[in-house]
């Protein structure tokens, strides 16, 4: 599956790079949110079918609700202690990981309010994340759980990487990946925003 | 957004008002496959696509890389951890 991905994003990126004229890269965004609708569709239909679907929503633990919230505290922990590594304050490495995968968004605000160059970064590390969700999500899910799946996409698991957690889980953590994708959405601009203040 | 959020759950209502699901479940899943793979297509278009993105790539790639990374593997063991917390209930 991993392999298959990777191939479909390459030559995907070498089209781009080599192949595709500017003008048709410019009308891909409503061609892959037509791809994202249809997938996402599919992903509905399924939780549809599944006719156990209520008892299995009340059966999940009351600690689910926490997952979003650790998520987010890990997303800024990580980076926060390699900081050192990439020749950042502490301060400026939590708020690339505060856009949680949410590139488009977290690398205008970090842009428009503290600095450009640190807005490109988080552009690039959010981008980073949205990929290796997409590599790492069905070997995390088969080797370490499910709901450690979950994390990998951050916020974009509300919608882009919910069909990979929906493949390779569960009925159940796909709900937990959905409800988490939208709180972490919420909470990017509020996190960004509270983490400018000390940097 | 709101598309996105709508086909999710137009998904959803056409799968319970049980038109026939069970039988239309391979047919709907075969589509997504194939939109999921048209997706990882078109993103990797994008990106290849987009000069701010390629240029800044040989720049700071590697940063972006190891925060990327220590991101994602923090909260995965955050979430771990939580799990194990919970008393491996989730």
């Amino acid at each position: 599956m991993t392999i298959k991905i990777l191939v479909y994003l390459i030559s995907g990126i070498l089209c781009g790079m080599f192949l595709l004229p500017s003008k048709i890269i410019a009308i891909l965004d409503p061609i892959t949110t037509g791809a994202l609708g249809l997938l996402l569709f599919s992903v509905g239909f399924s939780l549809g079918t599944d006719q156990e679907l209520k008892e299995k929503i009340k059966s999940l633990p009351r600690i689910t609700l926490a997952v979003p919230f650790v998520i987010a505290l890990g997303s800024i922990v990580g980076p926060w202690l390699t900081a050192s590594l990439v020749k950042l304050t502490r301060g400026e490495a939590a708020l690339v990981g505060a856009g949680f995968g949410w590139y488009s968004l977290s690398s205008i605000i970090i842009s428009q309010t503290y600095d450009v160059g640190l807005g490109t970064l988080a552009l690039l590390s959010n981008i980073f994340r949205e990929l290796l969700a997409f590599l790492l999500t069905p070997l995390i899910a088969k080797k370490v759980g499910n709901l450690p799946a979950v994390a990998l996409g951050g916020a974009t698991t509300m919608d882009v990487t919910l069909p990979i957690v929906a493949k390779n889980t569960d009925p159940k953590t796909t709900l937990v990946a959905f409800y988490s994708g939208t709180v972490l959405t919420i909470l990017v601009p509020l996190v960004l925003s509270l983490l400018l203040r000390f940097v | 957004m709101f598309f996105l959020l709508g086909s999710l759950l137009a998904g959803f209502s056409l799968a319970r008002l049980k038109v026939r699901p069970q039988s239309s479940k391979k047919v709907v899943a075969k589509l997504g496959d194939i939109a999921f793979f048209c997706l990882l297509f078109f993103i990797g278009c994008s990106l290849g696509g987009n000069s701010e993105v390629m240029l800044s790539l040989p720049v700071v790639g590697l940063k972006a890389l190891i925060l990327s990374f220590s991101s994602v593997v923090s909260s995965v063991l955050f979430v771990l951890l939580l799990v194990k917390l919970g008393g491996n209930k989730i």
